[in-house]
């Protein structure tokens, strides 16, 4: 993207809406992201639909404030009340809440926004620049590659779908089976659509993920409740220890930068990695840190390198997730799958496209990622000792709220009485999915990608007349292939060969 | 049975019939396409697809009786009960919202009574449920239909 785009897409965004948008985005993804029980990726779903209602910079302005900061805050309940905001914020509670009972909670909040921060710019750096050489790449691209594409982010997600592969590969069918519904992509035949006319361009995607991720979420919530445990965590919030300072000194933060960098850099490949979210980079860099580190000991006993490295590794995700989606079209996890929808809704398809038709407005969402890991930067560090107050939220006044919004925001879309009832069928079967431990990241992979996949794989064999072929003599859809069997079934080689290895021994 | 994956497997082998079924007696969606030689038609990936998808669960039915009942997703404990009794009061109270709303289109009132009744449900008290529901409606209908003009009419 040559400095004229850069340059067009800075003076956009200084606008002072634009940056409104961007400050409420971080405020509302704080707050979303300190409360457990809340995710990153509910509160995109939720405020998508509201964006809609805005123009694209601006609406993109607020999605990414609130998902940096909602991934960053995800450590502050972590730290003071032993609970994970967020998912990715897993690690957090390992090192965090013994350095808060320590007397070192300042010091925790302080680490866990400076390192966020750290590890969100640079994997915007390498967003910034490896995606355009990325995305050119994909030039070259038939329906075989994207065909292959879409089959290797489904398989990805089935893979890291827990030990489970079984259940990820029926909820992943089950996503295609169902983006068969409205008009066949090459035919225009009506298939499955009951004879409503909302159903003609298939089932919602937006709505689909607000149900899943909103009511899905909350009636599951509902479902688990344990209301001593509640009591006691509501208590132990009231406790407030002593904080402390906040800003780590200048040996500390020397002492833990060259680590911090391993793991920002490792996280973003994570994160391009489709379906490896936060979580996965946060555990991976915790426990590469530990073991490389002169203290191991003090893993998981209230490290500030331990913690430093968490913080970097679960937004350092971020930018690898935004590589993958906005070259290649498929999601590196939930929260960018629904970006994939709002792109859809503003008319712009990830891929080349952005690179060159709406570059302006791929580099706006480049420096709004920026912008918004500076702005939680400056607001965590001088808001680090309010934050405990957010927590004092209890967990029904935050469901009503969820069932409510997830309403408003299903109809809003489109102003369709439909989209409501999807987005209730779709909470609905979340939370069967959740309660019966299928992994919903394959059901929405598999919706999300169901078409792309459909559409090429047709048109692949309208090239080649019918043959099969074509995907294994064309190079890149043939690694593709070999990388996807792999994938599918490593667990097996994997097994076949910790089998071996003891009779070898025994010999 | 009913606790492992079992019912579960039976379902999706159900879900992927569905399609099947529901692609065989639509004439129009054929596996190969009418127009040119070797091409898959319309009704070839929801076949492919179907079919997967009932194989696949019926390998999840058979791992389900092998488990022999030692896996169980559902632990049916006096607070669960209890949890599944405000669960499905919930749902309820949802779907008869939806009903209202439909019949009504006064979304706002119906909003409000829906916010009302889920407070009541998840035993707020009761000064604490009418300053919620109030502020929360007003926050709606300044933010959605003032602001975003948008009419809530099903």
């Amino acid at each position: 993207m040559s400095a004229e785009v850069w340059i067009s897409a800075l003076q956009t965004l200084m606008q002072p809406s634009v940056l409104f948008f961007l400050l409420a985005g971080v405020l509302i993804g704080t707050v979303i992201g300190a409360l457990p029980g809340l995710s990153a990726t509910m509160g995109v779903a939720i405020m998508t639909p509201i964006t809609f209602w805005f123009s694209p910079t601006n609406g993109f302005a607020m999605l990414m404030g609130l998902w940096n900061a909602a991934i960053f805050a995800g450590g502050i309940s972590a730290i003071l009340v032993n609970t994970p905001g967020t998912p990715a914020s897993i690690t957090q509670t390992f090192d965090g809440y013994a350095l808060y009972r320590q007397g070192k909670g300042g010091l925790a909040l302080g680490i866990n926004v400076i390192f966020s921060a750290i590890g969100g710019l640079f994997s915007t750096f390498c967003l910034i620049l490896f995606a355009n050489p990325i995305a050119r790449f994909t030039v070259t691209f038939g329906p075989a590659e994207y065909f292959m594409l879409a089959l290797f982010g489904l398989s990805m997600m089935v893979a890291v779908s827990g030990e489970d592969i079984l259940k990820g590969l029926i909820v992943g069918a089950a996503g295609i089976l169902l983006s068969c519904v409205g008009l066949d992509p090459i035919l225009s035949v009506k298939r499955f659509t009951l004879g409503q006319s909302s159903l003609l361009a298939g089932i919602s995607f937006i709505p689909v993920m607000i149900g899943m991720f909103g009511i899905g979420e909350v009636l599951y919530q509902m479902y688990s409740r344990r209301r001593k445990q509640e009591a006691e965590e509501m208590e132990a919030r009231k406790v407030n220890l002593k904080l402390g300072k906040v800003l780590p000194s200048a040996k500390e933060m020397r002492q833990l930068m060259p680590r911090c960098l391993v793991a920002a850099a490792v996280s973003t490949i994570i994160g391009a990695i489709p379906a490896a979210g936060g979580d996965i980079a946060s555990i991976i860099c915790w426990g590469n840190s530990k073991k490389t580190s002169k203290h191991p000991e003090e893993y998981g006993n209230g490290s500030l390198e331990g913690l430093a490295v968490s913080s970097t590794a679960n937004n350092g995700v971020i930018g690898g997730a935004m590589t993958t989606m906005m070259t290649l079209g498929i999601p590196g996890d939930a929260v960018t799958a629904i970006l994939i929808g709002s792109l859809t809704m503003y008319g712009m398809q990830p891929g080349i496209k952005m690179f060159t038709e709406n570059a302006v407005f791929t580099a706006q969402i480049m420096i709004l990622m920026v912008l918004a890991n500076l702005i939680f930067l400056v607001l965590g560090l001088a808001t680090a000792k309010m934050s405990a107050k957010v927590l004092n939220v209890s967990q029904p006044t935050v469901w009503t709220a969820v069932c409510i919004l997830c309403i408003v925001g299903s109809f809003a879309l489109n102003n369709n009485f439909f989209d409501v009832i999807i987005m209730l069928l779709a909470g609905f079967l979340g939370f069967l999915l959740k309660l019966y431990a299928f992994p919903n990241g394959p059901f929405i992979l598999g919706l999300l990608l169901g078409g792309m996949m459909e559409s090429n794989l047709r048109r692949a064999l309208v090239m080649s007349h019918g043959s099969y072929a074509i995907f294994v003599t064309r190079p890149i859809s043939g690694v593709l292939l070999a990388v996807i069997v792999l994938t599918l079934f490593w667990p097996l080689i994997k097994k076949l060969f910790t089998r071996k290895a003891p009779a070898t021994a025994d010999k | 049975m009913h606790k492992g994956d079992t019912i579960p497997g039976i379902i999706t082998v159900l879900f992927g019939l569905l399609f099947v079924v529901a692609t065989a007696v639509n004439p129009q969606l054929t596996a190969v396409s009418k127009t040119s030689d070797g091409v898959p038609g319309a009704g070839f990936f929801p076949y492919l697809l179907g079919f997967s998808t009932m194989v696949l669960g019926a390998l999840l039915v058979l791992r389900g009786l092998r488990q022999k009942g030692q896996v169980q997703y559902i632990n049916l404990d006096e607070e669960t009960k209890q949890n599944l009794k405000t669960l499905a009061l919930s749902v309820l109270g949802l779907v008869v919202f939806l009903v209202f709303w439909k019949l009504t289109s006064q979304f706002m009132i119906c909003m409000l009574v829906l916010c009302l009744y889920l407070n009541w449900l998840f035993q707020r008290s009761w000064k604490f449920n009418i300053i919620y529901s109030a502020v929360f409606t007003a926050f709606i209908y300044l933010t959605f239909k003032v602001g975003f003009s948008i009419q809530f009419i099903a």
